[in-house]
């Protein structure tokens, strides 16, 4: 009985373990809704994708929506702050972003109307760690299809 | 009879040497996406060549479930790889262990311990925890490994490559070599750890690979790599002062005298660091000066980032809003919105109607206040370019500095006794 106590008890600890690595440089690990990130619109296999802590042993890289990728496009290799919905936790340096907010209006033109939320930033290249942010503005739920 | 007995003495020394044994341990690749590759692959590959070739016996433990990935390491490894899960990484370890206590590994013989993973900051552990393919492998299960080696007269090295890695310099010690390339309170570029890799077989020695890593033109970390040498933590110490002077961000070298508010311990650290490498430079008489060099590394940066940070404001200040009418809609947004409808729309096909309207958006971005505006943004595009370029400079720099005060200091230690 004891010894089946200490299997479970070993097994959720180890269902926890991934987070306890990535949970030091993302900060609200489990948690998702909209943030504020900083970091690098580039591309990865000609795909536009968001990339945070670039070029290091941590990068990780956020896939995008339509939308996003239209605004990744024509801010490319640029140093960027912006607000995007997380729906599902960062999970092994991978994550997935769409637009915070839909805009009603002229559907084709939906992203860049809604640029107010993506701002251009000076960039700290001595400081990977510091270069990078994920901010928690707002939490919601997180999509149960992961 | 001198002769006889030195050739005697040499002959037994060749003798021990080429039976010592050479062994490595790479444990690598861990806490990856999915996916065919993963980013540790090239450094993997680069790794095991490079040792192979130099007469290593290597036992890996990388990856486990990236298909291209498995394919190298079965590769590379003669199909002895096995993957990186935290069992089989406590497994390694505990064999090398009994291995140890067996009489397989004895004095004199190298163990060569590589952990090429993703890392975290230090939380509760005495190092810093690393990631496998199912969860994480504590580095503090290696203590119990060196304390071993070292009763044993077996020499130990340790190269963490992982983010946060400047923890795992603790492990140093006066018998046991430590190489981390990144520091105790930042992630690691990748580059550095494949710098370091291709320096192990062009290089006699641990230390001399290091060195040889860290004058790479290309690296691209402040303050990283580290070694656990004495020369290492002398050189490291005195050259930190730079990367949080950088990372307060508001003062430069040439403030240290005028009267600003900054912590009385970096500004020691500083002064420090001025005078030790003014006393080297005498003492060698090398005519190196560095200390212009730093001055005018931080003066440049520094005066990059205040122009991109004017640029950056006035841009925002001539960022003004406008508005046009598309498909009897008000189309309303600030011109960096409009910049970038219009970039878009160019790079794609266009039926008419779009073309008309693109027509219409390109009212807004033919303007004159937009052309003061664009010229502003432009300029700040261009300075931010050129950060890269200043910031770069400031790690050459620190790397002239922590070469020559680690020079100065430079004595016998275990990572230049570890042969390669």
């Amino acid at each position: 009985m004891k010894l089946k106590m200490w299997k479970s008890l070993l097994g959720l600890w180890i269902m926890t373990l991934p987070l306890g690595v990535f949970g030091k440089i993302i900060p609200n690990p489990t948690k998702c809704g909209i943030f504020e990130f900083s970091g690098v619109f580039g591309k990865s296999s000609d795909t536009a994708v968001f990339k945070m802590y670039e070029g290091t042993r941590s990068e990780i890289q956020f896939s995008l929506d339509t939308g996003l990728s239209r605004v990744a496009n024509v801010y490319d290799g640029q140093s960027v702050v912006f607000e995007a919905k997380l729906e599902y936790p960062v999970k092994k340096q991978r994550g997935a972003l769409s637009i915070s907010e839909s805009v009603v209006q002229s559907q084709d033109l939906m992203p860049f109307l809604s640029l107010t939320k993506v701002r251009q930033r000076v960039p700290d290249p001595l400081h990977p760690s510091r270069d990078s942010q994920m901010r928690l503005l707002k939490e919601l739920p997180c999509s149960k299809n992961d | 009879m001198w002769i006889k007995n030195l050739v005697v003495v040499l002959g037994v020394f060749c003798v021990v040497q080429a039976f010592a044994k050479k062994e490595a341990i790479y444990f690598g690749g861990g806490g990856e996406p999915e996916g065919a590759k993963t980013q540790f692959d090239g450094s993997f590959k680069n790794y095991m060549g490079n040792l192979k070739s130099a007469g290593w016996k290597i036992q890996s433990y990388f990856n486990g479930g990236h298909s291209d990935s498995e394919e190298l390491a079965q590769k590379m490894s003669n199909n002895t790889n096995k993957s990186m899960t935290s069992e089989n990484a406590s497994a390694a370890i505990k064999n090398l262990k009994k291995r140890i206590l067996n009489g397989e590994l004895t004095s004199g013989d190298q163990l060569l311990v590589t952990i090429d993973t993703h890392g975290a900051a230090n939380s509760d552990q005495d190092t810093h925890l690393v990631a496998t393919t199912d969860g994480f492998f504590n580095l503090d299960e290696l203590r119990s490994l060196r304390s071993l080696a070292e009763k044993k007269g077996i020499q130990l090295a340790i190269i963490d490559t992982s983010c946060y890695s400047g923890n795992t310099l603790l492990l140093g010690s006066s018998k046991t070599c430590v190489v981390t390339t990144a520091t105790a309170s930042d992630v690691g570029y990748t580059h550095d750890a494949e710098a370091l890799f291709r320096s192990l077989h062009l290089s006699g020695n641990l230390e001399a690979a290091y060195l040889g890593s860290r004058a790479d033109p290309n690296v691209s970390s402040l303050g990283a790599p580290q070694i656990s040498t004495a020369a290492g933590k002398i050189a490291g110490k005195q050259t930190e002062a730079l990367g949080r002077r950088m990372a307060s961000d508001e003062r430069l070298l040439r403030d240290l005298n005028k009267d600003v508010v900054c912590d009385s311990k970096d500004k020691e650290q500083l002064e420090e660091l001025i005078s030790n490498l003014q006393e080297i430079d005498q003492a060698q008489k090398s005519n190196v000066d560095l200390v212009p060099e730093l001055r005018k590394a931080f003066d440049e940066y520094q005066v990059m980032r205040d122009e991109a940070l004017k640029a950056f404001k006035e841009t925002g200040e001539l960022n003004q809003r406008a508005c046009v009418r598309v498909d009897r809609e008000d189309i309303c947004g600030t011109y960096d919105m409009f910049q970038k409808i219009v970039k878009d729309l160019k790079n794609r096909k266009l039926d008419s109607a779009w073309q008309e309207n693109l027509r219409t958006y390109e009212q807004v971005t033919n303007s004159s206040d937009f052309e003061k505006y664009k010229k502003s943004d432009d300029k700040f595009q261009e300075l931010t370019r050129q950060i890269r370029d200043k910031a770069f400079k400031i790690v050459q720099a620190e790397r002239k500095a922590y070469r020559q005060i680690y020079n100065s200091n430079m004595g016998p230690n275990p990572c230049r006794d570890f042969k390669l």
